[in-house]
């Protein structure tokens, strides 16, 4: 019942191809946010911004078929969800950002 | 020396050390000084005058003295806050003299000595206190290293079952396309090592972080029909009866499959590892919106000093002839708490145990019926293009009427010129929140039905926060399926 039509799975290729012509852009966006997270010492500020941008990479990748980029980008998601107050926790985020971007340039290729 | 007693004089000589310094005291019949004698050297004492009483000390050492002894030795006598003496009571006649020793240096290192034995003894008090304190640790500490050992050990084992299936249905596959279905037999075998890795992962987080939960609706016919054939082998080989009962036809269950499927794994091992003989039976059972599972078995049954104590991580009953991690109970309390459900355990030594939960289900009467969503009037809230397309394109192709809005005010002013059946916000917005968007729709149009949409949190806990103005939740990535199995709900339940 929940089959899409021809047209419409046409149309979700097309958009695929779409959201996937946009991942350089988004990995930059992730570089960068992440950089600042670094400059600024891991500033709430900056950690809530790495936030933003993993929970809505979480929200869409899955619906384009891309389920484990949105996976990882849910596990940082998750991982920023509790405030950063250890040394453990910093370095299982910088290894969650770092495996994000690694699968986002995997994607690209 | 001379004006002395030779009585004195000689005890003096004998008895009194040479070196220390001395003062003789006479008195007269009735306890009057009389002379100071220093036998050597210089000691003035004030309180001794001739011609006055003896101090009080002295007096009643006097006085506490039989006058027919010849020589009595009175130690460490306070003249005054710091001057000790010896007193050596000397009878001469009805004349009796006072030899008094200063033993203030004497005494105070003794006093110094005394309170250092004493401090001695608190400390090694205290060591000793420590020593059975670190006793106590080592034998813990070595309990629990056992056991994390065991639980390695026998972790690996576990993962030996699956992983030997896999390979041989993946050879079998290989050489023939026999009819024996081994893509099913595989599947199974990877769901049981999920199991297990996930197990794992639940355990290494010690049950501290929260589960994370992707509701959806579980077709229980295929996991049931899944435990009977994952367990069916195993039971069948130690002569068990497998009893796996029919899924209730009038209950659509939503949850996420995974957790279940590990709780189901989990609490069906145990139990087929712990029976001996007779049987392990897993029933659903539906009523008051809630579905039961109940796994019961005949083995050998758990006291009830034990029954809190099974759902410690690490903690098995029988340490000896069984396989086994001994985890997968206090991770399966865990994952029933997380989707809101609650383990209960009948069980007496030697009748076998039940495991119980419940968990929510839809009722018979409120089943979703397929809707038409042809020309349904649908306000999409979203910020995010990715997300907002991708929706766009879902609800277009079934015939729905889709306006969007990237924010709080957006959405207002829309809701505020046309009608609409349903409201789909995205819970985290750049400019305001899901929340307020359908409290905002709800407030100008109290008919539309209200959808909240986010891609991170647990279902439970998002109906504690939002339930008073959101219908229902859907947990993104979103799928075209998922999607119109959350619309036609919230249809249904409005009709």
């Amino acid at each position: 019942m929940s089959e899409l039509s021809r047209e419409a799975q046409a149309l979700q290729a097309q958009l695929t191809r779409q959201f996937i012509a946009t991942l350089p852009e988004k990995r930059a966006r992730f570089e960068a946010s992440w950089n600042q997270v670094r400059a600024s010492q891991w500033s709430l500020e900056t950690l809530a911004q790495l936030r933003t941008l993993a929970h809505k990479l979480a929200g869409s990748a899955g619906s384009y078929g891309l389920e484990e980029l949105g996976a990882l980008a849910l596990s940082l998601d998750v991982a920023l969800d509790s405030a950063v107050s250890s040394k453990e926790q910093c370095l299982l985020i910088e290894r969650q950002t770092m495996n994000l971007i690694e699968a986002l340039v995997e994607v690209e290729k | 020396m001379t004006s002395l007693p030779m009585e004195t004089a000689e005890y003096l000589q004998t008895e009194v050390l040479m070196d220390t310094r001395c003062l003789v005291v006479l008195l007269d019949a009735d306890g009057r000084v009389t002379g100071l004698e220093c036998p050597w050297g210089e000691w003035p004492l004030a309180a001794l005058r001739i011609g006055s009483a003896l101090p009080e000390p002295l007096r009643a050492v006097l006085d506490a003295s039989p006058p027919d002894q010849a020589v009595q030795l009175y130690p460490f006598i306070y003249l005054d806050d710091s001057q000790v003496v010896d007193v050596h009571v000397c009878a001469n006649g009805a004349n009796r003299q006072l030899i008094l020793r200063d033993v203030s240096e004497v005494h105070q290192a003794e006093l110094k000595f005394q309170q250092k034995a004493h401090e001695v003894s608190l400390l090694l008090e205290k060591q000793a206190q420590l020593n059975r304190q670190l006793e106590l640790q080592k034998v813990e500490l070595e309990r629990a290293s056992k056991a994390k050992s065991r639980f390695i050990a026998s972790m690996s084992h576990e993962f030996r079952t699956p992983i030997t299936s896999i390979m041989g249905h993946a050879d079998l596959l290989s050489r023939t396309a026999s009819d024996a279905n081994p893509p099913a037999a595989i599947q199974r075998a990877s769901w049981h090592l999920l199991t297990l890795v996930e197990n794992l992962l639940e355990e290494a987080r010690q049950g501290q972080g929260t589960v994370h939960l992707n509701p959806a609706h579980v077709d229980l016919d295929a996991v049931l029909k899944d435990m009977a054939a994952l367990f069916g082998e195993q039971a069948r080989s130690k002569g068990l009866e497998l009893r796996i009962g029919a899924s209730p036809s009038d209950a659509s269950l939503e949850t996420d499959e995974l957790r279940l499927r590990q709780v189901l794994i989990n609490l069906l091992g145990n139990a087929v590892r712990y029976t001996r003989e007779g049987q392990v039976e897993l029933n659903t059972v539906f009523s008051d919106d809630r579905l039961e599972f109940r796994v019961s078995d005949t083995g050998p049954g758990i006291s009830e000093s034990d029954r809190e104590r099974i759902f410690k991580p690490f903690m098995r009953l029988d340490e000896t002839g069984q396989s086994g991690a001994g985890l997968g109970l206090s991770i399966t309390r865990h994952l029933v708490d997380a989707m809101g459900g609650q383990i209960e355990l009948d069980s007496e030594p030697g009748r076998g145990s039940t495991f119980r939960f419940t968990l929510a289900a839809t009722p018979p009467g409120k089943t979703p019926i397929p809707h038409d969503l042809e020309g349904l009037r649908v306000l999409l809230v979203e910020d995010d293009p990715d997300a907002l397309a991708i929706l766009e394109l879902f609800l277009a192709d079934w015939g729905v009427e889709v306006h969007s809005a990237s924010g709080l005010s957006e959405a207002q002013t829309l809701a505020g010129s046309q009608g609409f059946d349903l409201v789909i916000s995205d819970l985290n917005l750049d400019e305001g929140s899901g929340g307020e968007v359908l409290q905002a729709v709800r407030a100008l149009q109290p008919e539309c039905r209200t959808m909240l949409c986010s891609g991170s949190g647990v279902s439970s806990v998002w109906r504690e926060h939002y339930g008073g103005f959101a219908d229902d939740f859907l947990m993104k990535p979103v799928q075209p399926d998922t999607l119109r199995a959350a619309i036609e709900r919230v249809l249904s339940d409005a009709a």
